[in-house]
């Protein structure tokens, strides 16, 4: 999920998200030169959690009324785990760590849309036009981290989706 | 914590050099927050904020991405709009994001009036503040200020008696004095009145364009469409007296297009028959002759005056005797004539006849928290316009060595005839706080920029009453882009910075510390205030847009103060016969005096009547224009003894014979890209006449004279007069002379 790229004069919200990251990378003991092959911060299971019947987007909330679905803060993790629930897996005791130190947790990207694309992708009209979570991003209830099924960036797949369901195939749809 | 300061705090440390090179983290990352920073990224959070394009002060919503602001709503919590805006409203977008906003202090750098500005620090610009204030004498300063009620007013007149400089003139539309003086004759009150119009049957309004821009197009439109449409089975009525077509003249059920300047015959001549069929109560006829001890004058004699049939004048008498709530609004144009005050007062009069003081659907006091009497006492003296004009010119008074402008911009709104621009040559100083390089800025010598309504802290208090008391509060929807401040915060530093002595009647740390004192001080009363605790009293206002009281509109008017001035017939800048035209300036609904003139969202919309794009232009009749060859679009010159200019045709049967209408608002010697030099500015046109009895400009006292130049073509959305075929839809404004929407 990629976030917008901004034109505004002053400092937007995504610089300074960047600037969170390089910060938290630099807390991580990272260079900004980062390692093609750099490994999630914590081996989340997307199975586990679907098995306890916990919907897609009641942690990715944005999805059906944002453009982007987004992540919860650790502490909506932390909600359930710290009462009881595998209070003590190693993964769990990761990201409490994290939240004791206030520091966040970064993910690489798993579909990412390249800006030199400059495309804006919604979630909230797909969701909002009855496309289901696992059309772009394949049945991650079965998957443990989230790996890519589909080839999103590749814009005949979404163009042919567009035609199937009759919606605007117009450029300036998603590209602007 | 607050988002703010997670922003903050994720930004803190990160240096430049670490950043170098990381281009694709955000295209590769996401980022999990520790704890929930108050809003997700894209999110939109509307916030609470107050609309600073007029003196309404309506409250809106700010709809923010990631800290831009992206649209703009009414505030439906807000008494004032009740979840309106217009069109001038939805464009202060345009206003924050506006390529030609002055972003830091500037200084003059060429010869006055060469544009040449260098750009300096804020430290520098108070130095030099504090530097010619402290090598001009008090009596050779002079003060403008933009409206003349609330906090920022009362800073500046402060401010002036503190110094110990004469109190600042404001540049307000120049009828809102007359109304002014006109309702405190009238009704016995010294500010403009409300009119409750939602809840009454019948509104007669004499020349006050309710729907155009007034006093709060939102508020008043809402009401209209509440007086017909919001009690079902009863339904009101709507009559405008007015020379031209304006928006309310076409959504009027029934149109009185008078004479120019006979508005006051007209409303005696409806007293008139009030009075000789008995149609009013003892109460009312008394409390009428304390205004008018003369009888009226005959029916047959003023019909002919303002040129409405008898039966007509007849007509809206009994209509308006038999409403059970009623009410007659005066103001506008009328109050602009040489005999503005006396129409004035002939309107509003007609209130007393009718006993509508204090009744449901009729006039009201306006009700107000006046925070701002803390400042300076509420009836405290100002300088006329007028009289600043006259020293400005160096024809009366002391002369100015620096003058002062706050948020104003006279050269464009005052009549040309008044020759500011020559005055302004000759005035050594002058610093003027804007936000943009403007036809008042661009003679300054030191330009301190302030920063627009989304993005400031701001107390209002709006100078339209709408019968309840109402404290607009908000915090900045956006963080600023430049340096520019509130001007009540630059009036503060000014003052803290001149001498310490000052500090005493200044205490405050900025702003929204001196309003935050002075909520305090009147907690007790202030609605929910008793016993309230002041911070979380204070944190609830902003989070609700305000403080605001319930209810309906309560404040009856004392009555008559006075006699009326006398029934003087109206006269003109100009002999009819070498100036044959009477000119009608109006408000643009779009860019208003001009203040929209640089938002190209308001050029490009469609006048709401001629649906013109862009330009303004002159409205003529399809008689005058076949008298003088004229075709729809062709250049025109219009002549008037103080000036020409040109301006393209608009061919309009909804404008009387012998009358030309001009938009006010363009012909912007500067103003940015947008508004540079766009249009003409009938202002420029204006003589030096004045209100009878007044110090406000008489700004529809003009003759002109009209003189073909050529063809052109003119942008608008629908089609001409002259493309109209027979048979074809007739839409709202290209309607018969005369309109009787209910026959």
């Amino acid at each position: 999920m990629k976030l917008r790229p901004k034109r505004s004069k002053r400092p937007s919200c995504t610089v300074r998200n960047i600037a969170g990251v390089s910060l938290a990378l630099m807390a991580m003991g990272c260079s900004t030169d980062v390692p093609e092959d750099l490994a999630q911060p914590i081996a989340f299971s997307h199975i586990a959690h679907s098995e306890d019947d916990i919907s897609c987007t009641r942690c990715h909330q944005g999805a059906e009324t944002q453009d982007q679905a987004g992540l919860p803060p650790i502490s909506s993790c932390a909600s359930c785990h710290r009462r009881g629930v595998i209070p003590d897996h190693p993964e769990v005791l990761k990201f409490m760590e994290k939240l004791e130190e206030r520091q966040p947790l970064i993910w690489r990207k798993v579909n990412v849309l390249p800006s030199s694309a400059m495309v804006h992708f919604r979630h909230k009209p797909h969701a909002r036009a009855g496309v289901d979570c696992s059309t772009c991003h394949g049945d991650v209830s079965q998957m443990g981290l989230a790996q890519k099924e589909i080839d999103t960036a590749n814009m005949g797949w979404c163009v042919s989706c567009h035609r199937e369901n009759e919606a605007s195939v117009d450029c300036l749809t998603c590209h602007y | 914590m607050r988002r703010r300061d997670f922003l903050k705090a994720s930004t803190l440390g990160a240096s430049l050099p670490l950043l170098k090179g990381c281009d694709d983290l955000e295209e590769d990352f996401l980022v999990q927050p520790a704890v929930r920073p108050g809003v997700l990224a894209g999110e939109s959070i509307w916030h609470p904020s107050i609309c600073t394009q007029c003196p309404a002060g309506c409250g809106i919503q700010v709809r923010t991405v990631d800290g831009d602001a992206k649209k703009i709503e009414g505030n439906p919590s807000h008494p004032a709009s009740l979840g309106g805006v217009c069109a001038l409203g939805h464009s202060a977008l345009q206003e924050l994001y506006n390529p030609d906003r002055i972003l830091d202090p500037q200084r003059r750098t060429g010869n006055t009036g060469d544009r040449e500005f260098e750009a300096i620090s804020w430290e520098q610009a108070l130095s030099e503040i504090v530097g010619l204030i402290g090598s001009v004498s008090p009596i050779n300063m002079a003060f403008i200020g933009s409206e003349p009620r609330g906090l920022t007013a009362g800073l500046l007149k402060r401010m002036c008696d503190s110094l110990g400089a004469s109190p600042p003139a404001f540049l307000e539309p120049p009828e809102y004095g007359v109304e002014r003086q006109a309702s405190a004759l009238s009704l016995g009150i010294r500010s403009i009145p409300y009119f409750d119009i939602a809840r009454s049957d019948y509104v007669l309004s004499i020349g006050s364009p309710l729907l155009d821009r007034w006093h709060n197009p939102v508020h008043y439109s809402r009401a209209v469409a509440e007086m017909r449409r919001g009690r079902p089975g009863r339904r009101g009525k709507l009559v405008q007296a007015e020379a031209r077509m304006s928006l309310t003249s076409a959504n009027s059920d029934l149109w009185l297009p008078i004479i120019p300047g006979t508005e006051g015959f007209f409303a005696r001549a409806v007293a008139g028959v009030l009075l000789s069929e008995n149609l009013v109560g003892d109460a009312g006829r008394r409390q009428y002759e304390l205004l008018f001890p003369a009888p009226p004058p005959t029916l047959g004699t003023v019909a002919e005056q303002c040129g409405i049939l008898p039966e007509k004048i007849e007509r809206v008498a009994h209509e308006i005797a038999e409403a059970e709530h009623r009410v007659v609004v005066a103001g506008g144009s009328v109050a602009a004539h040489t005999n503005g005050l006396f129409n004035t007062v002939a309107g509003l009069g007609l209130n007393l006849l009718l006993e509508n003081l204090g009744q449901p659907g009729g006039v009201f006091a306006p009700a107000t928290f006046d925070l701002a009497k803390h400042l300076s006492p509420p009836e405290s003296f100002t300088t006329s316009m007028a009289d600043l004009a006259s020293r400005i010119r160096g024809e009366s008074g002391e002369p100015i060595e620096l003058l002062f402008v706050v948020d104003a911009d006279p050269l464009h709104e005052l009549p040309g005839g008044w020759d500011l621009a020559s005055g302004f040559q000759d005035i050594p100083n002058i610093v003027v706080l804007s936000s943009f390089l403007d036809d008042t800025s661009y003679h300054a010598d030191l330009i301190l920029p302030l920063n627009t309504g989304l993005e400031r802290f701001n107390a209002v208090e709006p100078e339209s009453p709408i019968g309840i008391p109402v404290l607009g509060i908000a915090s900045a929807a956006v963080d600023p882009l430049g340096s520019g401040q509130h001007p009540g915060d630059v009036l503060l530093a000014v003052a803290q910075s001149i001498a310490e002595d000052l500090l005493e009647d200044f205490p405050w740390p900025n702003f929204e510390g001196m309003v935050r004192s002075l909520i305090n001080e009147e907690i007790e009363n202030l609605p929910g205030g008793r016993s309230a605790d002041g911070s979380s009293y204070y944190r609830d206002a902003l989070a609700r847009g305000g403080v605001f009281e319930a209810g309906n509109p309560a404040l009856t008017p004392p009555g008559p103060d006075g006699e009326s001035p006398r029934e003087e017939q109206a006269y003109f800048d100009g002999e009819e016969a070498l100036f044959p035209f009477l000119l009608m300036p109006f408000a643009s609904l779009k860019i208003a005096h001009g203040r929209g003139a640089n938002r190209p969202w308001l050029q490009e919309l469609p006048d709401p009547i001629s649906t013109i794009m862009w330009n303004n232009w002159v409205e003529v009749s399809p008689s005058d224009a076949a008298d003088n060859k004229l075709s729809d679009g062709d250049w025109l010159r219009l002549q008037s003894p103080n000036g020409s200019m040109e301006l393209q045709v608009v061919i309009d049967p909804a404008v009387r014979p012998g009358t030309v209408g001009v938009p006010l608002g363009s012909g912007h010697q500067d103003y940015g890209r947008y508004a540079k030099e766009r249009g003409s500015n009938p202002m420029n046109l204006i003589g030096n006449l004045l209100v009878d009895g007044t110090s406000e400009a008489a700004w529809a006292a003009t003759r002109v004279r009209i003189e073909r130049v050529g063809p052109g073509e003119i942008a608008r959305f629908g089609k001409s007069y002259e493309q109209r075929g027979e048979g074809e839809n007739i839409p709202v404004g290209w309607a018969p002379h005369e309109t009787d929407q209910e026959g």
